[in-house]
This record gives C-alpha cells, sequence and structure tokens, in this order.
C-alpha cells in the first residue's frame, strides 16, 4: 500500500464524504473519473479527499483488507505430561468456567501421590499480582476440615500459567450420589449438613465459595461430602486491573441455575450468597427439581427467574399420585427453610450456615423451626413508622420534643430487633475484603459469638483496614454502617460514622455516593430534632444529583428518606410529594423494586393521614397491604406496622374499622416475636380501640399485658399511657374505687421540677371523669376547663380534645348551666369533624352529637335535641354498632323524646 | 427487571443506554457459552463457525420467548455487535498469553493466530468501529456481521431487504474508513 500521510478526517467531514464514497463506489472505470471532475468544479477540497480515499480503496482491495472473516481458534494440543510445579498432568478431569482440572502425579521423587491440577483462567499482572495470587492462596491452603477438600498448594507455570493443587477426590457429585444410594429425604439431609458444616467453617473463615453447585460438593467412597473449590473464585476475582472479567462473564453464564440474585445483578457477595446456592442445592436434592421448576432455559430467562420470580414452595416441585408421600413431607417445615434460604434479599435468608443447619437438625427431630412463613424482619420498617396508635402521636401534638425523642428511642429499639443486620454487614465486609487482613486479627477469635454491636463495630474497623485503596467502597460501606446504627438506636454512633462517610464522598466528585451519605445523615439529623439541618442536608444531596436515568435510584432512596421526615414533621403534604415523586421514578427504573415501592406508598398513605384524607389514605393502606402480600411481605413487621398505622386513619373516626386492623396487628407480631413479648405499644393500640368500643374484657387483657412487657422493657411512657387509660376502663366498668386506686399510683407523674404538660393535661381530664362520676360537679368542671384550655392553645389533635370538651360539656349539665353545655357540646362537634372528612362516619361525631343532644334537651330546644340525638345515633351505630351502650342511650333518648 | 432479549431491544433502540448494555452483555455470555460448548464438540477442528454461533445463539433466545421476538436482522444487529466483542476479546487474550504469562481462554496452545486478525492493531478497531457506527450505523453494522460473523453478502442483503450491491457498496466504504481510521495497519 501506499506511505502516503494518512488523512485523518474530522466525524462531520467524514459525515460528507461517506455519502460521496457510496456514490462514487456505484461508478466504474470513465464514469467514475467524470464525476470526480464535476464533484471538483464545485467543490475542489472535498474532491481531493474522495480521490485519495479512492486511491486507498485500491491499496486495501490489493492487501485484501479484512477479506477473511474473523475466527475464533481454539487449541488443539493436549497439555498431558506437562510438569506444573511438582506435579505431572496426566488425564483431563474436566473444564470448567474457571479452567481445566488435570489429575496429576505428584514428581518430586519424594512423595508420591495424586491430586487435581487446576489450570486457572486468570490473569495475574506482574511480580506483584503472583505473589497476591501465592499469599491468597496460602490463607486458603489453611483451611481445613474433614468436608472440604484441601488446597494444597498453588503457584504459576513457567508459561505464566496460574495453577492451583487440590486434594484429588475420588467421588461422585452428590445429586447423582444421593440418587444412586437411593437415599431417603432424612438421609440426604444428613449429607447436606455435612455440608452446611463445611461451609460454616468456612465462613467462620471469612471465605466465600461463591460458586455452590453439585459439580463442587462430592460425596466420596467412603459416603462424606467434600467440597472443592473454597475461595477460588474469589482467588481469581483478585486480579487487581480486572482482566479476568472476561472469565468472570463466562463462569456466570455456565451456572446461572445456583446463582443468587445478587451474583445476576451485580450486587454484593456475600455469606448469604453461599447461603441462597445452598438452598438451590437442598431444593435440588430433596425434589430432584430447580426451585425455579423448569428443567432449562436460556440465560435470559434464567436471569429473570432468578431475579424477579418468587420460588414457589419446594413441595409445589413434586407432582403426582406417586410421589404424594414425599409432598407431604417437603410440605411445612422443610418448605419454610428452603424458602428462607432463597430469599431474594439476601439479609431475609438465614444468617449463617449454622442457623440454617440448626433448623434442619431441629426438624429432623421433630422440633419446632425458626422459618416460619415470611416471618423475617422487614429492613426498612423502622423509625416512626412504628409509631403506635395515640402514643407518639399524642405525644408529639401535646409535649414537643421532649417526648417526640423518647418516642423515637422507644422506635429505634424496636428496630434492634433486626439483629440480622448486623451479620449481613458482616457478610458484605466480608465479601468485599481481602480475607488476610482479617484473619490475623484478633476479631475472628472462634468459639464467640460476637453480639451485633460487636460485629458492627467489627465492620468498623474492617471498612477503615480493607478498603483503604478504594475511598468510594469505604465511603459506601460507612453509610450503610452508620444506617444500621440508626436502626439500632444509637444515633451517637451514627452520627460520626456517617459524618466520614459524606467527607469521603465528598472527596469523589460523585453525586450519588454523596447522596448516598448524606441522606441517611440528613435523616439522622432529623432524629435528632435539627430539622433545620436535617432539611439542608437533603437538599444538597438532591441537588447534586444529575436529573438522568442513572441517578434515578440514588434519588428514590432519597426522597424517601425525606419523605419519611414527614413522620417526625407531621407534614403531610411534602410527604405526599415526595412518595409520589419515588413512585414515579420508580416507574421507569427497570430494575425490581418491590419494597421500595411499598416504602413509597407507604410514605404517601401516612401523608394522606395527616391532611386528614382518610379516604385516599385508606385505599392507598390498602394497596400497600395487597403489595406486601403479593410479595410475600404480609407476614412480617413492616406488615404489623402498615396495620398499625392504616389503625391510625379510622381511630378518630370510624373506630370499628380500626379493630381488626389492631388486632391483625397484634396477632403479626404474636407470630414473629413469640406470643408474650410483643411490643407493648401494639397491645396498648388494640386495648384503647376496645376500650371505645367496650369490649372491657379484652381491653383489660391486653392493658395489663402491654403494661407488664413495658415494664419488663423499661419502656415507661406506654407503662403510664396503659395504667391511665386501665383506670378510664374502671370508671367505665362502674369500678371508681378501683379507678381512684389506679390514678392515685400515677400521682408522682406531676411532681417534680418540670412536669410534662401532656401528663397533666391527661390527669386533669381522667380526674375530672372521677370527679364527675362521684358527683363532684363543680370540681369535675374546673379539671376538664383546664384540660381544655391547654388543648385549645396547641390546636390539638388528639381524640383526647373532644373528650376533654364532652366532658366540660356534661359538667356544666350537672350543674345546670345548658347554655355552656351547649356550647362546650357544639365545640366538640367542630373538633371531632375536623378530624375526618366531610360525611365520614366519626364515634367522636356521635358522642359530641349525643351529649348536644342532652344539653339542648335540659336548655328546652327539643327539636335540636332530636337532630342531635338522629345525628348521634347514625354516627354511633356504624361505628361503635348498635348495642353499645353509647348508641342504646342516644337511641332511647330519642324515644323519650317522641316524634 | 424485564431482561428478555424482545424488551432490551426494544429499549435499546429508544436510546436506553443501560438496556443496550444489558443486551450486550446478555448476547456476549450467551455466544460464548456457545462456543464453549462448540469448542468442547469439535476439538481438533481449526476455527469455530462464527455464523453457525449466531443461528444457534438466535434459536436458542427465541425459544420460548415471546410471540414478538424481534425478527432475525434486528437481533443479528445487535448478536453481531456482542461478537465482534469476543473475537477481539478471544485475540487480545492471546496475544497478552504471547507476550508472557496470561489468560488462557482454552488451555494452551500453539496454534497459529487467526490471520485475519493478525495484522489488525485490536486496541483500535473496536474503537473505530464505535466511531463509525456513530456516523452510519449501517456501515459498521456490515463490518460485524460480514468480518467478524462471516455472513456473504447475500445473506446480509436478504436479511435486510436490500439489494446486494448496496451491502457490497456499504462494506467498501467501510473498509475504507476503517483502513483510514486504524494506524498501524500494515501492508
Amino acid at each position: 500500500m501506499s506511505d502516503g500521510p494518512r488523512p485523518s478526517f474530522t466525524r462531520d467531514r467524514w459525515r460528507r464524504l461517506i455519502p460521496l464514497l457510496d456514490q462514487a463506489l456505484e461508478l466504474q472505470g470513465a464514469a467514475r473519473l467524470d464525476w470526480l471532475e464535476r464533484l471538483r468544479a464545485g467543490e475542489p477540497a472535498l474532491a481531493d479527499d474522495v480521490a485519495a480515499l479512492l486511491a486507498r480503496h485500491a491499496d486495501l482491495q490489493r492487501d485484501r483488507f479484512l477479506d477473511e472473516p474473523a475466527s475464533i481458534r481454539p487449541a488443539a494440543g493436549s497439555l498431558a505430561g506437562l510438569v506444573v510445579g511438582d506435579y505431572t498432568l496426566r488425564v483431563p478431569l474436566g473444564q470448567g468456567g474457571m479452567g481445566s482440572v488435570w489429575l496429576a502425579d505428584r514428581s518430586d521423587g519424594r512423595f508420591t501421590g495424586q491430586a487435581a491440577v487446576k489450570l486457572l483462567n486468570a490473569s495475574l499482572v506482574g511480580r506483584e499480582g503472583e505473589a497476591r495470587f501465592r499469599r491468597e492462596a496460602s490463607i486458603l491452603a489453611r483451611l481445613r476440615h474433614p468436608h472440604i477438600a484441601r488446597l494444597l498448594d498453588a503457584g504459576v507455570s513457567a508459561l505464566g500459567q496460574p495453577y492451583i493443587v487440590l486434594e484429588h477426590v475420588d467421588g461422585e457429585r452428590i445429586d447423582s450420589a444421593c440418587d444412586a444410594g437411593d437415599l431417603d429425604l432424612r438421609g440426604r439431609i444428613r449429607v447436606f449438613l455435612e455440608v452446611l458444616d463445611a461451609v460454616a467453617h468456612a465462613h467462620a473463615n471469612l471465605i466465600v465459595h461463591r460458586d455452590l453447585k453439585p459439580q463442587n460438593v462430592l460425596v466420596d467412597r467412603e459416603g462424606r461430602a467434600r467440597l472443592l473449590d473454597f475461595g477460588i473464585a474469589r482467588l481469581i476475582d483478585a486480579s487487581p486491573d480486572g482482566s479476568a472479567s472476561v472469565t468472570r462473564e463466562g463462569e456466570s453464564a455456565l451456572t446461572p441455575e445456583y446463582a443468587a440474585p445478587e451474583q445476576v445483578t451485580g450486587g454484593d457477595l456475600t455469606t448469604a450468597t453461599d447461603i441462597y446456592s445452598l438452598g438451590v442445592l437442598l431444593c435440588v436434592l430433596l425434589t430432584g427439581r430447580h426451585p425455579a421448576g423448569v428443567a432449562r432455559g436460556t440465560p435470559a430467562e434464567w436471569v429473570r427467574t432468578v431475579v424477579d420470580v418468587e420460588a414457589r414452595p419446594m413441595s409445589h416441585l413434586v407432582t403426582g399420585t406417586p410421589r404424594a408421600g414425599l409432598r407431604a413431607a417437603l410440605r411445612g417445615d422443610l418448605d419454610n427453610i428452603v424458602a428462607r434460604a432463597l430469599r431474594k434479599a439476601p439479609h431475609e435468608r438465614y444468617p449463617s450456615a449454622e442457623a440454617f443447619a440448626s433448623d434442619l437438625r431441629r426438624h429432623l427431630n421433630h422440633e419446632p423451626v425458626s422459618a416460619r412463613p415470611d416471618t423475617l424482619a422487614y429492613r426498612t420498617a423502622k423509625f416512626v413508622r412504628r409509631r403506635p396508635v395515640g402514643v407518639a402521636a399524642a405525644a408529639l401534638a401535646v409535649a414537643g420534643t421532649v417526648l417526640f425523642t423518647a418516642g423515637i428511642a422507644w422506635q429505634a429499639r424496636e428496630a434492634r430487633r433486626q439483629r440480622d443486620e448486623a451479620s449481613l454487614q458482616m457478610a458484605r465486609a466480608t465479601a468485599a475484603r481481602e480475607f488476610m487482613g482479617f484473619l490475623l486479627s484478633a476479631a475472628s477469635t472462634p468459639g464467640t459469638k460476637p453480639s451485633s454491636g460487636d460485629l458492627l463495630a467489627q465492620s468498623e474497623a474492617l471498612i477503615d483496614k480493607e478498603y483503604a485503596g478504594s475511598e468510594p467502597l469505604q465511603a459506601e460501606m460507612l453509610a450503610s454502617v452508620g444506617e444500621q446504627y440508626i436502626g439500632s438506636e444509637r444515633l451517637e454512633k451514627a452520627a460520626p460514622i456517617l459524618e466520614r462517610a459524606a467527607a469521603i464522598a465528598g472527596r469523589s466528585g460523585d453525586p450519588a455516593l454523596q447522596a448516598r451519605a448524606l441522606c441517611p445523615l440528613a435523616m439522622l439529623r432529623m432524629m435528632n430534632g435539627a430539622q433545620g439541618e436535617a432539611n439542608a442536608l437533603m437538599q444538597q444531596a438532591l441537588d447534586g444529583l444529575p436529573d438522568d436515568r442513572l441517578h434515578d435510584w440514588q434519588r428514590v432512596e432519597c426522597l424517601v428518606y425525606r419523605g419519611e421526615f414527614g413522620f417526625f414533621t407531621d407534614q403531610g403534604e411534602p410527604m405526599k410529594r415526595d412518595g409520589t415523586a419515588a413512585l414515579a421514578l420508580l416507574d421507569r427504573i427497570p430494575i425490581p423494586a418491590t419494597a421500595k415501592r411499598i416504602e413509597a406508598q407507604a410514605v404517601v398513605a401516612y401523608g394522606h393521614y395527616l391532611v386528614k384524607e382518610n379516604r385516599a389514605a385508606d385505599v392507598l393502606y390498602a394497596e400497600v397491604m395487597r403489595g406486601l402480600e403479593q410479595s410475600g411481605r404480609d407476614k412480617t413487621l413492616m406488615a404489623a406496622d402498615t396495620c398499625n398505622n392504616w389503625a391510625l386513619v379510622h381511630y378518630r373516626g370510624n373506630i370499628s374499622r380500626a379493630e381488626p386492623l389492631c388486632r391483625r396487628s397484634v396477632e403479626l407480631r404474636r407470630a414473629i416475636e413469640g406470643a408474650d413479648a410483643i411490643a407493648p405499644s401494639v397491645t396498648f393500640n388494640h386495648a384503647g380501640v376496645l376500650l371505645q368500643l367496650a369490649r372491657y374484657d379484652e381491653a383489660e387483657r391486653l392493658y395489663q399485658e402491654s403494661i407488664r412487657t413495658a415494664r419488663v422493657r423499661k419502656e415507661a411512657l406506654i407503662e403510664t399511657d396503659a395504667m391511665l387509660e386501665l383506670s378510664e376502663l374502671y370508671m367505665e366498668k362502674g369500678d371508681l374505687e378501683r379507678a381512684a386506686a389506679q390514678l392515685r399510683t400515677l400521682g408522682p407523674l406531676l411532681t417534680g421540677p418540670h412536669p410534662d404538660p401532656y401528663r397533666k393535661v391527661q390527669m386533669a381530664y381522667f380526674q375530672g371523669r372521677l370527679l364527675l362520676a362521684r358527683g363532684e360537679a363543680a370540681a369535675a368542671r374546673d379539671q376538664f376547663a383546664a384540660a381544655v384550655e391547654v388543648l385549645e392553645k396547641r390546636k390539638s389533635q388528639l381524640s383526647l380534645f373532644v373528650f376533654a370538651l364532652v366532658g366540660l360539656a356534661r359538667a356544666h349539665l350537672a350543674l345546670g348551666d345548658s347554655a355552656a353545655a351547649v356550647a362546650m357540646a357544639g365545640r366538640a362537634i367542630e373538633v371531632a369533624n375536623g378530624f375526618v372528612e366531610p360525611d365520614e362516619p366519626s364515634y367522636l361525631v356521635g358522642l359530641s352529637q349525643a351529649a348536644l343532644a342532652e344539653a339542648s334537651l335540659a336548655a328546652g330546644d327539643r327539636d335540636r335535641a332530636r337532630a342531635a340525638f338522629g345525628k348521634a345515633i347514625e354516627h354511633l351505630t356504624i361505628t361503635l354498632g348498635e348495642a353499645h351502650p353509647a348508641t342504646v342511650a342516644a337511641r332511647r333518648g330519642l324515644v323519650t323524646l317522641g316524634t | 427487571m424485564e431482561t428478555s432479549v424482545a424488551a432490551l431491544i426494544v429499549h435499546a433502540e429508544n436510546g436506553d443506554k443501560s438496556a443496550a448494555d444489558a443486551l450486550f452483555t446478555l448476547l456476549y455470555t450467551e455466544l460464548r457459552r456457545l462456543a464453549r460448548i462448540q469448542l468442547a464438540r469439535s476439538s481438533g477442528e481449526s476455527t469455530l463457525g462464527t455464523t453457525t454461533l449466531l443461528h444457534e445463539a438466535y434459536l436458542s433466545m427465541s425459544a420460548g420467548g415471546p410471540a414478538d421476538f424481534p425478527d432475525r436482522a434486528r437481533f443479528m444487529a445487535y448478536a453481531a455487535r456482542a461478537m465482534r466483542g469476543l473475537i477481539l476479546n478471544h485475540a487480545r487474550d492471546r496475544r497478552a498469553r504471547k507476550r508472557g504469562g496470561d489468560v488462557t481462554f482454552l488451555p494452551l496452545d500453539d496454534a497459529p493466530e487467526d490471520p485475519a486478525l493478525q495484522r489488525l492493531d485490536l486496541e483500535q478497531v473496536g474503537p473505530a468501529l464505535d466511531e463509525l457506527a456513530a456516523l452510519e450505523p449501517r456501515l459498521a453494522q456490515v463490518v460485524d456481521l460480514k468480518f467478524f460473523c462471516g455472513f456473504s453478502f447475500a445473506e446480509i442483503a436478504a436479511m435486510w431487504g436490500v439489494s446486494e450491491r448496496t451491502v457490497q457498496r456499504d462494506w467498501e466504504s467501510a473498509r475504507i474508513y476503517l483502513h483510514s481510521a486504524i494506524a498501524g495497519v500494515t501492508g
């Protein structure tokens, strides 16, 4: 070819040249020359360029440039006889994603024996890469366990080929071995327990397998399970420049059946990843089928199945009459155990291989197992979403920030139950770290079971140690740990860590990473009462995020966080706005985000509730609940809390609708937390609703329970609330002595230098009730009036406000001041109407109307009384029921009035 | 996530970059899987039938897929792009190994490098083709289909529903472009 100067045209130039070239190529010989001349007349420079390209064309044709199609050339030669380290390759055993495996003889003359030599598809860059490979292999070599095939040696051949030498296991794949041995269910579970034992040992040494599948789990001639290739996937990955990426792609394409969702979506690979693969393996061993059912599909279908499709209970895989016995044996415990291992979210799986194993052992021993259908802690069920009906809400509205923070502490304590989070954190750290450093540190002392606090603290230490080289990862991990601290109420620990994360993220210049750290930090500030700072940080995070799809997910996370601010500020409109915006973004994000969607919906629903759009809130809560059911989360704490908050919507209106929701919340928690140990707020809420419905016996039992558990948990706020309401219950039942005694025990609440204003209001109201019942109307009036004064001043949103007004009206009535009684009852109706949408039935409106009717009657206004009784009956029948004493009394009142 | 090839192609055609990337990865891994199977089957043969690979990929990925699985031409356009990646990566690996100690796509071997690729600067081919695709996608596609996948002009013309001559002209234009754009092409 000609060696003339290479024309380097700009893109714009090419844009003009390509069509011309196309025309020129259409022509031949003289015609082409003519065409060129004509072009030259108008555009001489262009014509020159085209001519140069045509000359080049002649050259490349002569050169046959690109004439032969490219191809992939496989190798032909065999490696038998090749000496690798101390071994001579003999027979190929297989070819896998990671490389080819050879049976080899030891050839150094000193020892004899056979081993498996694996030639790895890995690239090692430079001497440093080699040293690192050897170092990490030497860690793996220390992994010794009767059910793990040992790594004997590792190195790099003279040709630069990295290899490892493994103990050769003469055995059969576990699935075929179980079939060949005709093992029954118990036999299969016993073999599988050996596998779990091996995995637990490796995990304890912070080594994750990441490629568990039947091909890697053999059963040897003695019938023992032996695991191959522990940590090898990691070893290959360790190439620092990522040049082994082609190998990794090949790998994941080869065994998608055993890949966990996070492996398919590129998430963090942790011990939980192994748990998932083990779940698939157990399902295959017990049913002969993959959890997803159908045998093989295209990789695309597998990816979809793994990421999107919730597996049905394993027993559904077993069909046909001959297998009915097996089906029955799998149903229940074994279904639940496998389902727990196969959860899409890593933290919802068994926290460890030991936990997995102990459930299987319990099953073998006919003891109850810990895995129950979907009873797992739902990570995002935290903050005030747990806000109990009437408690924290009341505290917020009346007492302000003092009680407010107490309420938050209580909320956060709830979250501590989700201890698995810390284990998850640890597992994440494990996967992302180099296993070297940590093995040497004191943290992995065997035989000790660290608490979640220890694990979090260790995660922190690990981050510093292991991610020193990668600031973005460091920031990401710190942000996660910070979030965990928030969840486990250690706000003081969360602060420095999130601040560090934010500082590091700030340096990165990556707006997504910055938002990742800033948004939880903003949440923390909000929880600490620093509303201004919270808003500023949140604004900074959101302003920094570019408005494009790449950052949609992070924006969603931040918007949901900001929406949750509303739980603290009681501002509904921003909640609705942020939640709705998050939902809109989620619609265009092409990943399944069921959990996030439900969270966002719950934010919007609570927003509706706050701005008294009860109907919209009701509809949306129903949708949240449906979402939870459809995604298999309807037996979770999130579901319990949703019911609880949903009940709140009806708490100041149609209270009969709150009852089944409270009941469900209580039942869910009993199933999750154990019958006697559930959060006192939940029983308290249910008791309060039952009290209003005049179901006194049930209410009393629940109040007693909530007082008992609150005492154990040192949750004074709820203990006091429950005791106060219990005294009201005694009054309703007519046991004034007991009510009085109960109130006396609470007297000390009102002493001390700073008596809580909310308690003072509550106490005044209950004293008023007691006094009125005893016939001391004047004293009662003063107590009610004192309560009403404070509640008026604070524009209270509490049902207590209505009750105090009704009490005041009745006291006036008892004192013969019917005009004042009418006025107070009228005000009560006004306040009660403010809690609900127009035309929505409300028991508070009903009770107020009944009070108005009686006051009107006393004032001689029979028409008004009749109308008020009518409205009272209307509201009360729907909300409290026909047989409720208040409904009955109103009906009687109307009857005595005549028509 | 909707990860079917059909859906990804629709998204990619609507300009969704992440869908295009996902599509590439999906096709790449599938081709690679098929390549491995084929290699295992045909030890001893000197080259891998890239055209066959593409046909197999189409069959395996459209099997059981939705009724609206994209037509062959649209599928091949994307698959050919993935095949280009596969071939270039493979060739790069081989060269890297020759330079001293590196990846083995397959067991160590002495088979000569594909002469079609021998004289190409592998680091430049990909970027040059991407650049060409930005200028005129059809020209880059014809290279993927003909050079990297071994389709004949007649096959490509049938796929696109154009005349064979048109395909040929596109091919020549593309060759001229690449010859100009790739430094280090030696005679």
